[in-house]
């Protein structure tokens, strides 16, 4: 007879004593994602940081464009529009461009001069201002003239000169270009309503490519100078006739001032080369990754002064990350980013020993444990064993040679000007800036062999500090939208300890590889 | 080691000790969760998050009570948690049956593996209901609130739990008779 039973009373007696054994993975799983959330732990409130600063970044970007160049970006953005929709025909066209430039220049001949007469005559009605503003030009053209008959009679051989001798008067001319034109604006402004903006513009660049004159880099001063001259040039065609007079007087005064030069300089060349004057794209974005190594300047040591004359090693680590540059003009770019740059380098020299956290390094968080893995200066232990600070360390036989290490791992923000020396499809650039470096791991450990254990963190290390960057960057696009860097980048700590007695003075120096994409 | 430097040592959270703790309690954690879960699939992803969810909160177990019974209570809650992200517990137009007094079984010998089965396929609820009371002694009460139904729904889902159940081991009776 089979005995019947109450289901719970079935199912309670056989699940007492029910226990089963989960696959070995699980505990794997569990182990990957503990590890995963202790760094996403470290992560989210510099997120929060990074934030800030990226904030910070944007608004000095929108605010600085804003305060130096207000008109000048959207008149770069005009301009350029309009250069787009030539821009496929604008290589090709270029020399087409110039000569009918020559063409435009020649037949309004006579007309630009009554102009010129008629708005200077007005002008002097007008105000007295812009007849001083005229004259001074007009001496400034005179001694522009005069240094440029000076260069080429003192001028060698090669093109260098011929260029000098463009750009000289060219800018000059741009001067008065910017004297005239605002006469003619003046004068005709009731029927030529569009032209306001036109030499507005090419005035502005001007202003703005002056400033590399400061560094009396002539080359740049070249370019700069043409550009107003080449955006009338570009513009011509697709101008109304009402436009002819205000370009032609623009041309007429470069014809003029730069006759002679014009005579015996390539002007292909010349006109090439203000092309280049404006980026092609504004904006690049570059993911970069690269060899870092870590090492200091000094013989201190950041984990124990009587590590002080220990032999030290930098080790060679890898940084990656992403960097955003806007391009000022074609010479200048001003960029940032974010990477993670890990660091790390080793102290020999030592040995190791169990002992109380007491005697234990100060700059080591030991995170509460009591009996830890101490590491002195070689033969300290043979020395004090009897008695002494040391007297409770128990000395730890080890295979190898024991090294303490430190690991380091930054979240780097750098804030930096890369100006171009060539940028052509090859380019060469230098790199100047700065760098905020935000603390991510951190980690003191010791090897010796066969044995290796982590002490802790160090405890003496800032969690936001600087360093100064140099640098200089090898470019080679392989089109208008892409191009790969190299950048060899050294960067020297400002800040990296909390303490100031700290005598380490760490560098780092990483080679940045990346594809920058330009838009 | 004794387990209160078991306890102490995770929540410094060194990772052997963590270790260690898994291997000691696994079995037992693991127990609980294939009771409560759908498949032995699902059992060990419960394991596993409510595991991580110990360790986190480790620092929270004060010394007062069973440490053991503290894991169970995160396991649980851990798959109550799940389930409740599901909205398996709201099952609409229920009908509400009566507790039956008599719901006998032959007590033959029914391997344990087949008796997992049968209440691991019970619907999500009458699953959870079950274990919770019969398994685990949970009375109706602390069923409701921890399910966020009201006793008369977890008394009917015990029952319907129950008649799920019976059908199923007499039918396992009746194809093992034959045989």
């Amino acid at each position: 007879m089979k005995e019947k039973k109450h289901i719970d009373q079935l199912f309670k007696e056989r699940f007492e004593n029910f226990e089963a054994t989960p696959s070995p993975q699980v505990w794997d799983n569990i182990q990957a994602k503990i590890k995963e959330e202790e760094k996403d732990r470290k992560i989210i409130p510099l997120w929060v940081k990074l934030g800030g600063v990226a904030a910070l970044l944007a608004l000095i970007l929108t605010v600085g464009n804003s305060v130096f160049g207000p008109t000048t970006t959207p008149s770069i953005t005009e301009e350029k529009t309009e250069i787009n929709s030539q821009d496929s025909e604008n290589n090709n066209v270029i020399n087409k461009n110039n000569s009918k430039k020559t063409e435009v220049v020649s037949e309004d001949n006579n007309h630009l001069k009554d102009a010129i007469n008629n708005s200077t005559n007005e002008n002097e009605v007008k105000s007295d201002s812009h007849i001083e503003k005229i004259k001074k030009n007009a001496t400034l053209s005179g001694t522009e003239i005069a240094y440029e008959d000076e260069t080429k009679k003192a001028s060698n051989k090669n093109e260098n000169n011929s260029e000098i001798n463009i750009k000289e008067p060219a800018n000059k001319t741009s001067t008065i270009n910017e004297a005239v034109v605002e006469n003619d604006v003046q004068k005709n402004t009731s029927d030529l309503p569009s032209n306001t903006e036109k030499p507005g513009e090419g005035s502005l660049i001007n202003k703005e490519k002056a400033i590399p004159v400061i560094d009396g880099k002539e080359a740049v001063v070249e370019n700069e100078a043409n550009d107003p001259k080449n955006k009338d040039a570009e513009t011509i065609p697709s101008e109304t006739e009402n436009k002819e007079t205000d370009v032609a007087i623009t041309e007429e005064t470069n014809k003029r001032s730069i006759f002679d030069a014009i005579e015996e300089t390539n002007d292909d060349e010349a006109v090439v080369e203000t092309k280049n004057n404006k980026p092609d794209n504004y904006w690049e974005i570059t993911p970069n990754v690269g060899p870092v190594y870590y090492n200091s300047l000094s013989d201190g040591s950041s984990i124990d002064p009587s590590f002080s004359d220990n032999p030290k090693s930098g080790e060679l680590n890898i940084t990656y990350g992403v960097q955003v540059s806007y391009n000022l003009n074609n010479r200048i770019s001003v960029r940032s980013g974010l990477s993670n740059v890990n660091l790390s380098y080793a102290t020999t020299g030592i040995e190791l020993g169990n002992g109380p956290v007491s005697v234990a390094l100060k700059s080591v968080d030991y995170d509460k444990r009591d009996n830890v893995i101490i590491a002195v200066d070689k033969g300290a232990l043979a020395d004090q064993s009897m008695e002494g600070e040391f007297g409770t360390i128990t000395p730890k036989s080890t295979s190898g040679e024991p090294s303490i290490n430190q690991k380091i791992s930054y979240y780097e923000v750098p804030l930096e000007l890369k100006y171009a020396l060539l940028n052509k499809k090859f380019g060469v650039n230098l790199i100047g800036g700065f760098s905020t470096l935000f603390l991510g791991e951190n980690e003191i450990f010791v090897d010796a062999g066969d044995f290796n254990e982590t002490l802790g963190e160090a405890n003496n290390l800032s969690t936001l500090s600087f360093t100064t960057n140099i640098g200089l960057g090898l470019n080679y696009s392989f089109s208008k939208k892409l191009m790969f860097n190299i950048e060899p980048m050294f960067k020297y700590q400002l800040n990296p300890y909390t303490e100031s007695s700290v005598d380490f003075k760490p560098y780092y120096i990483g080679i940045y590889t990346g594809l920058s994409f330009k838009f | 080691m004794t387990l209160d430097e078991l306890i102490l040592n995770c929540k410094k959270q060194d990772l052997k000790a963590q270790e260690k703790l898994y291997k000691k309690f696994s079995s037992t954690l693991f127990s609980v969760c294939l009771k409560y879960s759908r498949n032995y699939h699902e059992a060990e992803d419960n394991l596993q998050d409510a595991f991580i969810t110990i360790l986190k909160n480790i620092e929270q177990f004060k010394g007062k009570g069973s440490f053991e019974g503290w894991m169970k209570r995160i396991t649980v809650n851990t798959v109550l948690q799940k389930y409740r992200k599901q909205r398996v517990f709201n099952l609409s137009n229920e009908e509400q049956i009566e507790e039956e007094a008599e719901v006998e079984v032959e007590d033959t010998k029914i391997p344990l593996d087949f008796l997992l089965k049968i209440v691991q396929e019970l619907p999500d609820r009458y699953r959870l209901v079950f274990t919770m009371y019969v398994l685990d002694g949970c009375p109706h009460k602390e069923i409701s609130e921890e399910m966020g139904i009201s006793v008369g729904t977890s008394k009917s889902n015990l029952a319907r739990a129950r008649k799920i159940l019976q059908t199923k081991i007499e039918e396992y009776h009746r194809e093992n008779d034959s045989r």
